[in-house]
């Protein structure tokens, strides 16, 4: 039995599934890329586990200290102690922590330059010795 | 090692591009070598555009000898050739005359080999006439005779590059050109890298990684050390004084231009030749920790308090701006009258607006304080900068150095005024 003959749809159908495969690979190669790019670069995570520990520590701070402060109104000290406007120091201190963590979301989101500087010098380098730097050329014939 | 001689050191600044501030580099290096009581000489080798023989040429009349007359000379000693002293224990010996003719070309300034072997005769020469310890050559930026034969000649060649990749291209091709040319030769050039002018936007450790990747690697062939000898900022005060005054070490002994410089002589001299390293500058990288911090600190310090007070007065205000609404808001709510947050809430949010104030000024303060010590300087060693006009900008910069600390001293003692008065009343009261 001969196969049947490959009709126009088929092969539109074909080159759809062709195209959808293309451009599934094309996405998990961009997706393996960035990956490739963050182990590469690493003080981005770093930077990043660094400002939620930083955020974490001050909430467990902040916690630790409003539970000081109970305790302490309720010792009795033959009257309950006063404890009055702690809210608005914890107020100001959440505003001087965000002031504080401004400038590193700002850096985060921000895109290192030694980067675009490392790219053109790699630019330059392929263009001159026709190979990647010594380091990536190391990396490859491992 | 490509001069076994030990009599003296040898120390060529070289560059793939011109205009990174290989002049700037030379003279301050010489002038800090020369704090140590050793002659160095200062020799100009870029016959194009003499970088280090107009800077001191705007000094004053450069009469005597010149380099390229005395490279063509199979024989120095017949000429007697007389040097310029251009600071205490510091000699220059220019490139060639003003008045003479650009083009004016020998075979000698094509050939490397030739003008190597010139070069040493120049240096044993000086060495057994002047007492010459230190040689500093200020050679032409871009691949050319006097770049190739520096390199093979003197104990270190330092490479002068910017963190830009227009001049990476360009140090890319002087290194390969040395690669080429010393491939087959028993002369191995000793190659240190520096990165100069570096802007604020980077960090250490990226710009680190980068030049590990790309220089310190590629050119570990040539490199003692491995790595990049010096990482230099870019400091207003250098660019501002550039012509005016060639040693902006003796103008900011304490900026990190100068502490780099030291950092570098310490790096190159103190194992083999500790004469050439001044007490002073041994006693400041005497401390590994320190020397390290030297090391990677790409900030220069009045970067650092620009940017500190630009981002104080920013959150000042930004503090400000919540500030109002929040008030109105509370006052609107408890229809004005005096509440229980009222106090407390206006106290913390005045002073945090006062703290960053404070700070802004304090780094105002700073700033204006440096300056006006260079400045003075400047007007003192520089007899020629003495105008009406620089003299004018030297009482702006005081008055506005003195307004600012009294900014910073006023308030406190303000403050402990209070605080006695606040305490006072008290011991009174029970």
């Amino acid at each position: 039995m001969s196969p049947p003959a490959e009709s126009e749809g088929s092969r539109s159908a074909v080159a759809a599934i062709g195209r959808q495969g293309q451009e599934a690979q094309k996405g998990l190669r961009e997706i393996i890329g960035i990956w490739k790019k963050f182990r590469e670069d690493r003080e981005p995570s770093i930077r990043i586990l660094t400002l939620m520990a930083t955020v974490v520590g001050f909430f467990a701070l902040l916690v630790l200290i409003v539970l000081v402060i109970e305790c302490l109104a309720k010792v009795p000290f033959g009257q309950p102690v006063q404890v009055e406007g702690y809210k608005w120091c914890l107020m100001g201190s959440l505003g001087l922590f965000f002031a504080n963590s401004l400038p590193v979301v700002i850096k985060l989101t921000a895109r290192a330059p030694a980067l675009e500087l490392a790219e053109g010098f790699e630019n330059i380098y392929r263009q001159k010795h026709g190979s990647s730097s010594p380091s990536k050329n190391a990396e490859q014939q491992q | 090692m490509p001069n076994s001689n030990n009599k003296y050191r040898s120390v060529a600044f070289v560059s793939g591009k011109g205009g990174v501030g290989k002049t700037t580099l030379a003279t301050n290096f010489a002038f800090l070598v020369g704090t140590s009581g050793t002659p160095v000489l200062v020799i100009d080798l870029d016959f194009h555009n003499m970088g280090c023989t107009g800077v001191f040429a705007s000094q004053g009349e450069l009469s005597g000898a010149n380099a390229k007359d005395l490279l063509r000379l199979e024989q120095v000693d017949s000429a007697n050739p007389k040097l310029v002293r251009v600071a205490p224990n510091v000699w220059l010996l220019p490139a060639s005359l003003f008045a003479e003719v650009q083009h004016d070309w020998d075979a000698i300034f094509d050939n490397p080999r030739l003008m190597s072997a010139r070069l040493g005769c120049l240096f044993d020469y000086f060495a057994r006439r002047d007492g010459i310890g230190c040689f500093v050559l200020d050679c032409h930026g871009g691949i050319d005779a006097t770049s190739i034969a520096s390199a093979g000649i003197c104990h270190h060649t330092l490479v002068v590059t910017e963190a830009d990749t227009v001049t990476f291209a360009g140090t890319l091709g002087l290194i390969d050109t040395y690669y080429e040319y010393y491939a087959g030769s028993d002369l191995k050039p000793n190659i240190e890298y520096i990165v100069n002018r570096i802007p604020p936007k980077y960090r250490w450790k990226d710009l680190d990684r980068v030049y590990g990747d790309y220089l310190g690697r590629h050119l570990a062939r040539f490199t003692a050390s491995g790595g990049i000898l010096a990482y230099i900022p870019t400091e207003n005060y250098v660019a501002d004084t550039f012509g005016d005054y060639p040693f902006q070490a003796e103008l900011a002994p304490s900026a990190l231009f100068t502490r780099k410089i030291e950092l570098m002589i310490c790096r190159l001299f103190d194992p083999a030749s500790p004469t050439l390293v001044a007490k002073k500058i041994r006693r400041h990288c005497a401390s590994p920790r320190r020397a390290r911090k030297t090391y990677r600190a790409i900030t220069s310090r009045e970067s650092k308090n620009i940017r500190a007070v630009v981002a104080s007065y920013g959150v000042s205000s930004f503090i400000f701006l919540l500030l109002l609404p929040f008030s109105i808001l509370i006052a609107t709510l408890t229809d004005g009258k005096p509440n229980d947050y009222a106090g407390p809430g206006a106290v913390a949010f005045w002073g945090l607006v006062m703290l960053f104030y404070y700070f802004a000024i304090w780094n105002s303060c700073l700033y204006f304080r440096d300056r006006l010590n260079l400045q003075k300087r400047l007007l003192r060693l520089c007899p020629r900068m003495r105008t009406i006009w620089a003299r004018f900008a030297l009482w702006k910069v005081r008055t506005l150095y003195y307004a600012t600390l009294s900014g910073v001293v006023f308030p406190i003692i303000i403050l402990g005024v209070v605080l006695i008065g606040v305490f006072a009343a008290d011991m009174y009261k029970y």
